[in-house]
């Protein structure tokens, strides 16, 4: 493993731990400070970047605030969609009506997908370490056993009406979740970008400002591809 | 037991710390001088970071008259309260092992 990739896994790995953008800039210098007295490679002197992020964040794996916080922003994100769609296709009365099925189809559906997604979240970073082999035929399976849960349950359960939804409550979730989402995204963008302490910054070169959502995207293409490579061969 | 919860490179990471501050290759380089072998960054820094934790030293990027600026470790009133017990912790395990020793002679 190189120098940098060695610190770009372990800054994957610590941003999957919750570590926020200001800490992680101020650990790598730290290391890269070390690293310069000692001459030794990062592979020598550290180890395995998970396991040192295991060590310096005291657990493996996302916390779980922000697992929850996914789950809340996939939740926000599925009822502006179907907000939108709803407000799409309105009655000529501007009323959407809430049927059992309906009801019991987007509930499937949102709480369905916050699940899915926390659990790839954690899975996720599992597999770009190394800890759990990949799965990917199950994950894509589990997918779709929501996808169509959902759509039966639409389909098979009673249309007995329960309520209606006028377009101003459908405007206000639609407003109200795209605002979270909103708002979300540029919490974790700001929580993500690294900063280095100005004391330290001559062993900050190429991290400040750099937005560990490149490095994550990067990294992750990289040790996905490695680990999904056998994985048809395997299974 | 005691002798198995005294951590001895912590201990002597804190009693190193008590004297002056140091940056993290400097305390390696201590801890090797004082015969406690090779310590990896692996192994120093998830342990300073628990003794930052537990409060009993703080950190700050410091300019260098070497090299470039290092992150300089120092102990707080809390840090050497911890350092005076361990040493007394030490002295009983010491006179312990000393007493076996004679027995056994």
């Amino acid at each position: 493993m190189t120098h940098s990739d060695w610190i770009d896994r372990l800054v994957v790995a610590l941003r999957h731990r919750g570590v926020d953008g200001e800490r992680v800039g101020e650990l790598v210098a730290e290391i890269e400070a070390y690293l310069r007295d000692s001459g030794s490679t990062p592979d020598s002197e550290f180890g395995d970047p998970a396991d040192l992020a295991d060590q310096l964040v005291g657990r493996a794996g996302p916390e779980p605030k922000s697992q929850l916080r996914l789950g809340v922003f996939v939740v926000a994100s599925s009822i502006a969609w179907l907000s939108i769609f709803g407000l799409l296709g309105a009655g000529e009365d501007g009323r959407v009506e809430v049927t059992v099925g309906l009801l019991v189809a987007v509930t499937l559906w949102t709480l369905g997908m916050a699940v899915f997604f926390v659990w790839i979240m954690r899975s996720g970073g599992r597999v770009w370490e190394g800890r759990e082999r990949p799965r990917p035929r199950i994950q894509i399976g589990v997918f779709w056993v929501v996808l169509v849960a959902s759509v039966v349950a639409f389909v098979v359960l009673p249309q007995t009406e329960l309520f209606d939804l006028s377009n101003t409550v459908l405007w206000a979730l639609a407003g109200i979740s795209i605002s979270h989402v909103i708002a979300e995204s540029i919490r974790q963008a700001r929580q993500a970008r690294l900063s280095v302490p100005p004391a330290a910054s001559p062993h900050g070169e190429g991290l400040i400002g750099r937005w560990t959502g490149i490095a994550r995207l990067r990294t992750g293409w990289r040790l996905g591809r490695e680990a999904y490579r056998d994985v048809d061969r395997t299974e | 037991m005691l002798i198995g919860k005294w951590k001895p490179i912590e201990s002597a990471v804190l009693g190193l710390l008590a004297q002056r501050p140091a940056y993290g290759y400097e305390i390696a380089r201590l801890l090797r001088a004082g015969g406690f072998g090779e310590v990896t960054g692996g192994t120093l820094y998830p342990l300073l970071r628990r003794l930052e934790d537990a409060s009993f030293v703080t950190s700050s990027w410091r300019d260098s008259d070497d090299g470039p600026p290092r992150k300089y470790y120092e102990v707080t009133s809390a840090g050497r309260e911890e350092t005076a017990r361990r040493k007394a912790q030490w002295e009983h395990i010491r006179r312990a092992v000393d007493d076996v020793f004679e027995v056994t002679s």
